[in-house]
């Protein structure tokens, strides 16, 4: 087999087993979800569709699609049919960036567990996520509904406001691990708490050397994925649905299935930032085979991962929804200044150590 | 108008992390708490003697409806669910319903028809469940209606302890006194269930 195929047989193979992995995230999302809703306000839940209530998503699904595709008659249709793919595309795009594991090893050949290992990972992460962006504000403007396009108006002006945030809490990380590669970026963080031996340089999760950006990158991963506590595009009390209340069947399931897989990477990218992405403190020094290594390091990042998806569903139900002026007030006033300080003081300790 | 001062906040409390936190161990303590919800179709509702079910007629121990026909229950019943038609007996109460039919749709569980039964032959069940595949199986009959008064003895105690209070005493006691509001200022006699009763529990009896 020559070099070309076997790389694209790997690549369609990685294309093939994190497409289902996402997706299959949003199920196992969905049950978690409503049941911790249901655990927190001393209910049971929805326990009746197969053992436990588990297959309650495929029944979901099942009437998800057995619902009426309905568009309303004055709605612009071509962007009403684009917008909910224009919103799932984007979070499977940044999935595509995730290194989920430690290089496997295939026939001699080393096999990194990322489709694209771009040397501009991080950047072009945030510039897919924000993307989403586009199929809320199209799918709110198209459907020629006030509340539609209230809550399409309020994601955008979400969206800048907290990606100022974002982008600058991540400009701190880089200036610390001094790449924007996100697989170099996790080997950068071989040790749990302490600096490199050889160069000296910080060599501990992110988390330590940079809480600060670690705090704004999470609470503005919230407003990134439209989440409680910062849910105003779709906040239920004042929009009826925000930017989907037009929408049913498939098309209102695609804007629901992008929520969760963008909840998904974002986990990902704080878990790959902040928590050293598979590395776990005494892992290493077991001296596992290549194969077994990744497979640990595999579970691992999942489980990091696990752990912010649950924190997402624990936090909308802990917290209520922001009013929108208040939104507004901590992107700018509080998030903003906080990074920008926090970039500032990074810079100056990098620059004279 | 009223001013109401606010407290300043400190710094960590308006930073709103800790706040979070507690927040975040308070759902996460409610997880593990126990649950409230019933799973209604296997674990039933164990009816309370004052929960209002459907009305039903009370069977006395000879297999008789106590029910005299006098019509008041047809009367009071705000949705008119109540409809009898009375007939004479051998028996030494000479009057009894020979049809008595309450249309379970209509009914709306009020309680009236109870409070002003003279013989307590008509009272709310705790019978809550109704099923049907059409309005007809909603009429109950007599028979439908008819119950043994074994299994209503906890809300025929029920309300003999609440409204049925000084019908019962001023029949027993035989004293116009014993009504409030009627006769003797309101005082009920020394000595009588209901002064005992209002001793008891106060004005709210």
């Amino acid at each position: 087999m020559s070099p070309d195929i076997a790389y694209f047989a790997a690549t369609l193979a990685k294309i093939v087993a994190i497409f289902l992995l996402s997706v299959h995230v949003v199920p196992i999302m969905v049950i978690l979800e409503r049941r911790i809703s249901a655990w927190v306000q001393f209910r049971i839940g929805p326990n009746r569709v197969g053992p436990l209530g588990l297959f309650q998503p495929l029944a979901d699904l099942v009437k998800f699609l057995g619902k009426e595709d309905f568009v309303p008659a004055q709605a612009n249709k071509v962007l009403f049919w684009a917008a909910p793919a224009l919103t799932c595309l984007p979070p499977f795009l940044v999935m595509t960036l995730i290194p989920f594991a430690p290089p496997f090893e295939v026939m001699g050949r080393e096999l990194p567990a990322v489709i694209v290992d771009s040397s501009i990972g991080i950047i072009l992460a945030l510039a897919l996520s924000s993307l989403t962006v586009y199929g809320i504000a199209i799918g709110g403007w198209s459907s020629n509904s006030k509340y539609s396009l209230l809550g399409g108006l309020r994601s955008s002006a979400q969206m800048i406001s907290y990606e100022l945030a974002l982008g600058l809490s991540v400009l701190a990380v880089i200036c610390v691990s001094g790449t924007l590669n996100l697989s170099d970026m996790i080997t950068r963080q071989t040790a749990f708490f302490g600096f490199d031996d050889a160069t000296g340089n910080w060599a501990g999760w992110n988390i330590f050397s940079q809480p600060v950006a670690f705090l704004v990158f999470l609470v503005a991963s919230y407003a990134e994925t439209n989440r409680l506590p910062f849910d105003l595009p779709e906040a239920e009390s004042e929009l009826v649905g925000g930017y989907h209340t037009e929408y049913s069947a498939t098309k209102f399931s695609l804007f629901f299935m992008g929520e969760y897989i963008g909840m998904l990477g974002m986990a990902c990218l704080i878990v790959i930032l902040f928590l050293g992405g598979w590395h776990l403190p005494g892992v290493a020094a077991l001296d596992l085979s290549p194969n077994v290594f990744a497979l640990v390091g595999l579970l691992v990042f999942m489980a990091k991962v696990g752990f912010f998806l649950l924190l997402f569903i624990q936090v909308r139900w802990t917290l209520p929804r922001f009013r929108y002026d208040q939104l507004m007030q901590v992107g700018w006033k509080v998030l903003l200044p906080i990074a920008l300080a926090n970039i500032l003081v990074t810079g100056f300790v990098v620059a004279w150590s | 108008m009223v001013l109401v001062k606010q407290r300043k906040l400190s710094l960590g409390e308006r930073f709103y992390f800790k706040t979070v936190l507690v927040g975040l161990v308070y759902t996460v303590k409610n997880i593990f708490k126990k649950k409230i919800t019933r799973q209604y179709p296997e674990v039933k509702l164990d009816p309370a003697p004052s929960f209002h079910g459907v009305p039903v007629l009370v069977q006395d121990t000879e297999g008789n409806p106590k029910c005299v026909a006098c019509g008041l229950c047809e009367f009071v019943c705000p949705p008119i669910a109540i409809h009898i038609v009375g007939t004479e007996t051998d028996r030494p109460i000479e009057r009894a319903p020979k049809t008595f039919q309450i249309d379970m749709l209509r009914c709306i569980e009020c309680g009236y028809c109870e409070e002003v039964c003279p013989e307590e032959a008509i009272v709310m069940s705790q019978e809550y469940e109704l099923v049907g595949g059409n309005r007809h199986d909603f009429k109950w009959e007599l028979d439908q209606l008819l119950t043994p008064e074994s299994k209503l003895k906890p809300r025929l105690e029920y309300i003999r302890k609440t409204f049925h209070r000084w019908r019962v005493d001023a029949r027993d006691e035989g004293t116009a006194a014993a009504v409030p509001g009627k006769g003797g200022a309101g005082k009920p006699l020394q000595g009588t269930k209901v002064h005992a009763a209002l001793e008891r529990y106060g004005d709210n009896y």
